[in-house]
């Protein structure tokens, strides 16, 4: 007995005596004890230097650019915005995109929606950049072409920006090591020039890849119409094959918008007088469907089986997208012929026809048939016929891609056509067929707005002190 | 290195704990060996105890002990041979004394003294030449000088030894007291101090009685500071203490919340919500950071606890059950419940509230919002003593519910019926003309009993605790079990219907969607090695399973209400079907050893773990799916969420006390403290996954399916997170007693891991200063009836708060990108920066000067107050600066030091006795508080802008509510409509504050009939508070938004409202509620006896939240829905209001 309590004794006093000398130890080394293991959200430094790291930076680019593209969870993407502000969808209510289908774009209860896009294309850029630089860094001896790449979809981010956004849209740096640099807006031009410098740089890195030298070619030739440098721009692209198409493939977290969001959106022949007939041109792929109180124009072309096959009726939520391929190299080269004055814009443009059938690579929807496409077209005779022509073949071909605003905002800004014949305007037409769901209508007594560019997110402005806002909201 | 060190010396320490308290139990064996240890007995404690009278004359020493063995039917051993060689004959007259009292009474001086064996006899045994020649012993009775009873628990000093704790019967004994002049002293909670002269013989007992004197002031209370307890009239800060013990047995207490609530000048809590198990948000002394949490932290027996009840980055033990389907913002989560809350309050004895760093510096980064000192109850020496306590609530919604408009129409183009509202922009669902209103109706369900979500909910409990122990080895053991059921419930209508469609009766979780259990259990053992050691161990255990189904999506919400307008028609249950739980266990182990090797040095180790399993869950049958959570997708649901929570803490300390001549003492402290936290979680879940077939409705002719090729698959999302923080430092302090003037000054080093060595090379530093000086005590001080007490102070100190390692470095996020067709068809994994660190972050520093004054009037301090000034200024504030999306990244903020904040206040305690006689007493006791909080200073360049609706400006309190005031309005087209553009607004305006600017707090207790019957009340006022009132949080419509026949008034507040950005309604708010009634009735000790052979019994009715004044027009003015979310006060869309409750509770002694 008095054995244990004597150790009992020694051993508390020692435990004591250990605390106290802790406490010293403590005091003469205490920075060592909250070297702590760091957060999970933490990548050790010397972690991401690795080559599997920048590796995982280039994947991580790649699965971000199909979110402003198209597959956020709501339409807010480049085509999904593009195709509301234009004639190629029109809303299904007006609490969805309404602002936006309406040109009312920068009021202050539709800015939201383009202030998601303009955020996810900085992300998308920012992402390709700095997976870029982490592959030179800490990986310099994968191969070039994986720069490349990065190369171009930055270049495709920065091409959206100057294709759908107001003049004035910063580019700032933010490397994957050292400080962000704030900067002030750039133009549509530079954001052109911007743009076309980035392809030049894609091409270069990316020789050893055709896919990513035609989406470099592809994206340079866009640019260049952009600023008008047709001649340039149809030689950017003269070497891509009228087959090329470069695939946006969809991940699981993020499923094509066009496919799965049915209930938000609709067709609508002529919208606000100005727009195009869709419903007769299989190309767009339109479908009628009938409901409770009518009838209703419902654009199908992403609703395509995994298999390949087209089924208007059958949501595949992965459908991938085009970013680029040869039937756009195809039309710039005939929209360059025709700038020029040439003779061969109406050539290509019937070629395509006779082409993109079927399940032809250029096609852009399966099974495309003939029936509704005759390959002959007719030259109408004027300079403005021609365009509005080309145009219009241009439209159908690439309907539903992304193009549209920016098609609009270079038939203004470069054919210095007159803004009201190309945007839908005057009063909005509530659809026939009711919404899919109880939410809210389109009312009829709705005015399109003037708005013709996207605005960038007022955070951009408060937050950004070298940013003092668009310095032109005309095409 | 260090971490194994620290793992090996907790252990040494713990293990120690456990070794003492295996050889304490092998003590209880008694081996009859004579030459065994001589110091006191540690057994048979109770046999001493045993009253005895002997009345004897002149005697030998064998016949009285003889006697008293005979007396007692005590088997007593003596030495025969040593016993015949003390001749002297006795004379001793003693009535009803401790038979050890007794036996020391007889055998003083003899060398001998008498130790209890196992098998209940007594042996009179000699003690060591050198206790029977160099000291004594003094024991004595303490008690309470008004009552006559026994105060168990005080603290009885010898000079500045180690204290000893009165027994259950208010008696003490300390042994090996050196021969010669002693100051006893006694001091115990709510008691003045007592002191007096014993004079030691060698080898002989000295009895004391002390009779204390009750005391409002709690000067002379034991207050406990970082470095040791120090009684409170040497701390030069206030600190506010809360008496646990007697506030549980007497009010309606379910938590620590509710303790915490109102008792404390410059503590303000808010309910973020009114249903169980919710959490609330504690504030002392104003908010002083805008990016990290504003939380105190909590420290419960020495060690550090995860208790903070908002979410910050590097606090992560709490966080809302996020596990919900959608991102639907009308349906927000419920807020997961207050880790706080996990304490069982009926195992706690004082709280002591650190309010600032002036009082809190030596704790050190992360102290800067005050600390939360907890001491549980620990066993007392004595006949083991057993309590059970019980009660039985309910609870009930207070009053009505405000009501909602609704204006129904069609629309002219197609004749669909639609919710109309008035033509005023934006308001409703059609607009500008848009919408032919036929009817308005008004009506809110919770008005209509068939209709009511809320019902009666319940709360009961059961607890028991037992306490004793021998002089050496205390023991407190306790038990509770609590089950509770909010009022959450699903309409009669509701579940008559799902009866009907479902063939099956509805489950009790969407019956009752929010329900708790709670089993706590609690050890609490001190060891007492030696005069010089003593050794406690704390062990707490706890398990609470929190149903939270319907609160986060409560009727309240918009969906109930907005149903009857809206041709979704959710109703309750459709979100009640989700069965959404978080149970926990906890367990908390706290250690500490005492070591005085020399009276001049103290040594104290403390160390401990509190470890927290959280389980969460939200299901969702397949059966029971809707649309509830989206028009376009319907699926069964499973998430499940593990979170583990470590936290470690181990604290050193040394103290040396010096007192070279009789005016002077210093103390010198010199310590350490540390504390780690390790947070794990894991989380699985289905929510993109099961694939159902829409109805054919949506489409005709085909059903479309999502994913036909993949029928039955489920896609599952795993995450995992884990987060680690520690923080160490130490400090030394330097206490100095001059003439009276009691002054301490020193500092803390620091270093955390969030600007740990591989960040930061220049730990923080923080200094402290504090005064003291009890003028009445001076003999300058005038004699006088009036002033019986009169003590200035003055503190000064400095303490931090530290950001996360995620506001240091770069924040990564790791996942897969899983690519589902050819050609790209594989997962690959994805790496990308998701939030920027900003690696020049300091902490923020926050000094405070605190200065004030403690007065009483008449005679034993009837009439007392504290008066207290502070000034608490935050340097390097950290302002999470939102970034220009140009930045790309996803989380657009990062951190920078750029603000400075401001807190001032006055916090005044008022408290009297208007009452005291025997029969009757009457306490009135008022707590006020007055806090202005402003940003001083924020940097240029980065505007920083709070969530919603507030800001943060220079010259403006944090979080401040800003506007756009309505200047003019007029019908000017007289349709009796106003529009938007009838009315004109005044520039961004700052409207208010969130938290309030003042509180005052009334308490009475009165007494009756000498303590048998108590009666106690407390309203508690809130002053100058700003809420912000979300259009749809009470109802989906105010009249003004609807009805054409409202005032111009009614409709300017709604489109003042709705053009709001978060379509707010802004308004100061004040109340006064009735927080707490109870009436306590204490059985005489007789009648209990008799009645239930019980040695006490007491029952208690106990109402709170009875009644509210208020001009606030929404559901309840102080809940603050934004809880765990951000510091904006607001009764969000889906708040209840905090219920009424009525509770019985019974308290008996055994």
């Amino acid at each position: 007995m008095k054995h244990a309590w004597s150790h009992s004794f020694r051993v508390a006093t020692a435990a004591v005596y250990g605390s106290s000398l802790l406490a010293l130890g403590t005091a003469c080394s205490p920075t060592s004890l909250v070297d702590v293991q760091a957060s999970s959200t933490i990548v050790d430094p010397s972690q991401v230097k690795t080559e599997a790291s920048a590796l995982s930076f280039y994947n991580a680019a790649l699965s971000f650019f199909p979110r402003p593209l198209i597959s956020d969870g709501t339409v807010t993407t480049v085509v999904g915005m593009s195709a509301m502000s234009t004639d190629e969808l029109a809303a299904t209510n007006r609490s969805n995109y309404g602002g936006v289908d309406t040109r009312t774009i920068s009021t202050p209860d539709n800015i939201s929606y383009v202030s998601q896009l303009y955020t996810l294309l900085h992300l998308a850029r920012i992402q390709a950049q700095q997976a870029r630089q982490s592959l030179q860094l800490y990986a310099p001896n994968t191969p070039k072409t994986l720069q490349g790449r990065l190369f171009a979809i930055e270049g495709y981010t920065v091409l959206y920006f100057a294709e759908l956004f107001c003049s004035g849209i910063p580019l700032t740096a933010v490397p994957v090591t050292g400080t962000p640099t704030p900067t002030p807006g750039l133009s549509t031009q530079e954001l052109f020039a911007r743009a076309a410098a980035l392809f030049d740089s894609a091409l270069v890195t990316g020789a050893d890849s055709a896919s990513v030298l035609n989406l470099a070619r592809v994206g340079k030739g866009r640019a260049l119409l952009g600023l008008g440098q047709f001649t340039e721009a149809a030689a950017a692209v003269h070497d891509v094959p009228t087959m090329y198409v470069y695939w946006q493939q969809m991940t699981t977290d993020l499923r094509n918008a066009m496919a799965y969001q049915i209930g938000n959106y609709r067709a609508e022949d002529a919208e606000g007088g100005t727009g195009m007939i869709w419903s007769a041109d299989p190309r767009s792929a339109i479908v009628v469907l009938t409901g409770r109180a009518g009838s209703m124009l419902w654009p199908s072309k992403y609703f395509v089986t995994p298999s390949g096959t087209f089924d208007p009726l059958t949501i595949e939520e992965y459908t991938p997208v085009r970013v680029a391929d040869g039937l756009e190299a195809r039309l710039i080269e005939a929209e360059a012929d025709l700038a020029n004055h040439g003779s061969t814009w109406l050539a290509t443009l019937s070629t395509l026809r006779a082409t993109c059938l079927g399940n032809a690579a250029c096609a852009p929807v399966p099974n495309l048939t003939a029936a509704n496409l005759p390959d002959t077209l007719t030259d109408p005779g004027t300079d403005s016929a021609r365009l509005d022509l080309l145009m219009h073949e241009r439209a159908l071909w690439l309907y539903l891609t992304g193009h549209r605003e920016g098609d609009f905002r270079r038939l203004a800004r470069i054919y210095q056509r007159d803004p009201h014949t190309l945007w839908p305007s005057g009063r909005v037409h509530a659809p026939a067929f009711p919404p899919l769901y109880s939410q809210p209508l389109q009312s009829n007594d709705t005015f399109y707005g003037n708005d013709v560019v996207f605005v960038p997110s007022p955070s951009e402005k408060q937050n950004n002190p070298l940013y003092t806002g668009c310095n032109n909201l005309s095409p | 290195m260090n971490r194994i060190a620290i793992t090996a010396a907790w252990f040494l320490v713990a293990g120690s704990v456990a070794l003492v308290h295996a050889a304490a139990a092998q003590g209880t064996v008694a081996t009859g060996d004579t030459e065994r240890d001589t110091r006191r007995p540690r057994v048979g404690e109770s046999l001493l105890l045993r009253p005895v009278s002997i009345n004897v004359k002149d005697v030998t020493l064998q016949t009285v002990l003889d006697l008293m063995a005979e007396k007692t039917q005590i088997r007593l051993q003596y030495p025969l041979d040593q016993i015949r060689q003390f001749t002297a004959r006795i004379t001793i007259h003693l009535t009803n004394t401790p038979l050890g009292v007794a036996f020391e009474r007889v055998l003083a001086g003899t060398g001998l003294h008498v130790e209890p064996l196992r098998d209940g006899s007594l042996l009179v045994v000699r003690s060591t030449s050198e206790t029977a020649q160099a000291s004594g012993i003094v024991t004595g009775i303490v008690m309470d000088a008004a009552t006559k009873r026994p105060v168990p628990n005080a603290s009885v000093v010898i000079d500045s030894g180690r204290p000893v704790r009165t027994r259950e019967a208010g008696g003490f004994t300390i042994a090996d007291v050196p021969a010669g002049l002693h100051k006893l002293t006694v001091r115990a909670l709510g008691y003045r101090a007592y002191s007096i002269t014993v004079t030691v013989r060698d080898g002989a007992t000295e009895t004391v009685s002390v009779a204390l004197i009750p005391s409002a002031t709690t000067l002379t209370d034991v207050v406990t500071t970082a470095t040791g307890d120090r009684r409170r009239f040497e701390v030069g800060n206030a600190v506010g203490t809360i008496k646990a013990d007697s506030v549980v047995k007497t009010t309606l207490i379910r938590n620590m919340s509710d303790l915490l609530q109102a008792r404390v000048p410059g503590v303000i809590v808010s309910n973020t919500d009114g249903s169980v198990g919710s959490p609330s948000k504690i504030r002392i002394r104003g908010v002083n950071s805008i990016g990290l949490n504003n939380d105190p932290i909590i420290i419960l027996d020495g060690v550090r606890l995860a208790a903070q009840t908002t979410t910050s980055s590097n606090q992560t033990n709490v966080g809302s059950v996020n596990m919900l389907p959608g991102n639907n913002s009308n349906y927000p989560p419920p807020l997961a419940p207050s880790r706080l809350d996990d304490i069982d309050p009926n195992t706690i004895e004082s709280i002591d509230v650190l309010r600032g760093p002036s009082a809190s510096s030596l704790y050190g980064t992360d102290a800067a919002n005050g600390v939360i000192v907890i001491k549980t109850k620990k066993g007392r020496s004595g006949a083991w003593r057993t309590s059970i306590s019980g009660d039985n609530g309910w609870s009930t919604i207070p009053g009505k519910m405000p009501e909602s408009w609704y204006g129904f129409g069609t629309t002219p183009s197609n004749s669909f019926s639609a919710s109309c509202t008035l033509a005023m922009g934006g308001g409703g669902s059609v607009v500008g003309g848009g919408c032919t209103m036929d009817s308005v109706v008004h009506y809110n369900p919770q008005n209509i009993p068939d209709l009511r979500t809320f019902g009666t909910g319940t709360a009961k409990s059961l607890a028991g605790s037992v306490s004793g122990g021998s002089d050496d080895l205390q023991q407190f053991l306790s038990f509770r079990t609590a089950s509770n059921v909010g009022i959450d419930k699903i309409s009669n209508l509701e579940k008559r219907l799902i009866t009907r469609l479902w063939n099956e009766p509805a489950p009790s979780w969407v019956v009752r969607p929010n329900t708790e259990q709670d089993i706590d259990g609690s050890s609490q053992t001190t060891v007492g090695m030696s005069a010089k050691a003593d050794v406690s161990l704390t062990a707490t255990g706890t398990y609470r399973n929190v149903l939270n189904g319907g609160s986060g999506i409560n009727p309240g919400a918009g969906g109930y209400l907005a149903g009857l307008a809206d041709s979704l028609l959710h109703m309750p249950s459709e979100f009640q079907r989700i069965k959404v739980t978080t149970a926990s266990k906890r367990g908390m182990l706290a250690s500490n050893a005492n070591y005085t090797p020399w009276r001049w040095l103290l040594l104290n180790g403390t160390g401990g773990g509190d470890f927290t399993l959280r389980n969460d869950q939200a299901d969702l049958r397949l059966q029971d799916c809707n649309q509830a959570f989206g028009p376009n997708f319907c699926q069964s649901l499973h998430n499940t969420r593990r979170d583990e929570l470590f936290l470690t803490t181990l604290n050193g300390r040394a103290q040396l006390s010096f007192s070279p001549r009789s005016w002077i003492n210093l103390q010198t402290s010199l310590g350490e403290q540390y504390s780690h936290t390790n947070f794990y979680s894991l989380g699985a879940g289905n929510n993109s996954g099961t694939n159902l077939a829409f109805g054919s409705n949506l489409l005709t002719p085909t059903p479309v399916l999502i994913d036909p090729s993949c029928s039955g698959c489920q896609f599952y999302d795993v995450t995992e997170s884990r987060d680690e923080a520690a923080t160490a430092g130490w400090y030394l302090e330097q206490s100095v007693g001059v003439f009276g003037l009691y002054t301490s000054f020193g500092f803390r080093k620091d270093v955390s891991s969030a600007f740990g060595s591989t960040v930061n090379k220049t730990p923080p530093s923080y200094p402290k200063l504090n005064l003291s000086y009890p003028l009445s005590a001076q003999s300058f001080f005038p004699k006088q009836p009036w002033i019986s007490s009169l003590r200035l102070r003055l503190a000064y100190g400095q303490s931090g708060n530290q950001a996360s390692q995620t506001g240091v470095l770069n924040n990564y996020y790791q996942s897969q990108a899983t690519y589902p067709q050819a050609p790209q068809l594989g997962t690959v994994n994805t790496n990308w920066i998701i939030q920027l660190g900003n690696p020049q972050l300091k902490p923020e520093r926050t000094s405070e000067w605190e200065g004030g004054f403690d007065i009483s009037f008449l005679e034993s301090e009837r009439l007392h107050a504290e008066v207290t000034l502070y000034r608490k200024y935050s340097r390097d504030a950290i302002v999470s600066v939102t970034l220009p999306p140009s930045y790309g990244v996803q989380t657009l903020s990062e951190s920078y030091n750029l603000g400075n904040v401001e807190n001032r206040g006055l916090e005044l305690l008022l408290d009297g006795r208007i009452l005291d006689t025997r029969m009757i007493s009457w306490q009135l006791t008022a707590n006020i508080t007055h806090n202005t909080n402003k940003l001083v200073h924020i940097a240029s360049g980065f505007p920083a802008t709070g969530p919603l609706q507030t800001m943060f400006r220079e010259g403006y309190p944090l979080y401040g509510y800003w506007g756009y005031p309505v200047e003019s309005y007029a019908d000017l087209n007289g349709d009796g409509i106003l529009a938007r553009s009838e009315m004109s607004f005044g520039p961004l305006t700052y409207m208010g504050a969130p938290y309030p600017k003042g509180e005052v707090t009334y308490s009475s207790n009165l007494s009756l009939f000498g303590g048998d019957v108590n009666l106690n009340a407390s309203l508690d006022q809130i002053i100058g508070q700003t809420t912000a009132l979300q259009v749809g949080s009470f109802t989906y419509y105010p009249r003004g938004a609807v009805d054409p026949t409202s005032s111009l008034a009614e409709q300017a507040g709604y489109i003042q409202a709705y053009s709001n950005p978060t379509q707010a309604y802004i308004g100061a708010v004040s109340s006064v509620r009735l927080n707490e009634l109870s009436v306590t009735y204490n059985v005489p000790a007789h009648m209990a006896r008799a009645l239930l052979h019980v040695q006490s019994l007491g029952l208690t009715l106990a109402g709170r939240n009875l009644a509210l004044w208020s001009n606030y027009v929404g559901k309840d003015p102080n809940i603050d829905t934004s809880g765990q979310l951000g510091e904006a006060t607001r009764d969000g869309s889906n708040g209840i209001p905090q219920p009424r409750n009525w509770t019985l509770r019974f308290n008996l002694g055994l």
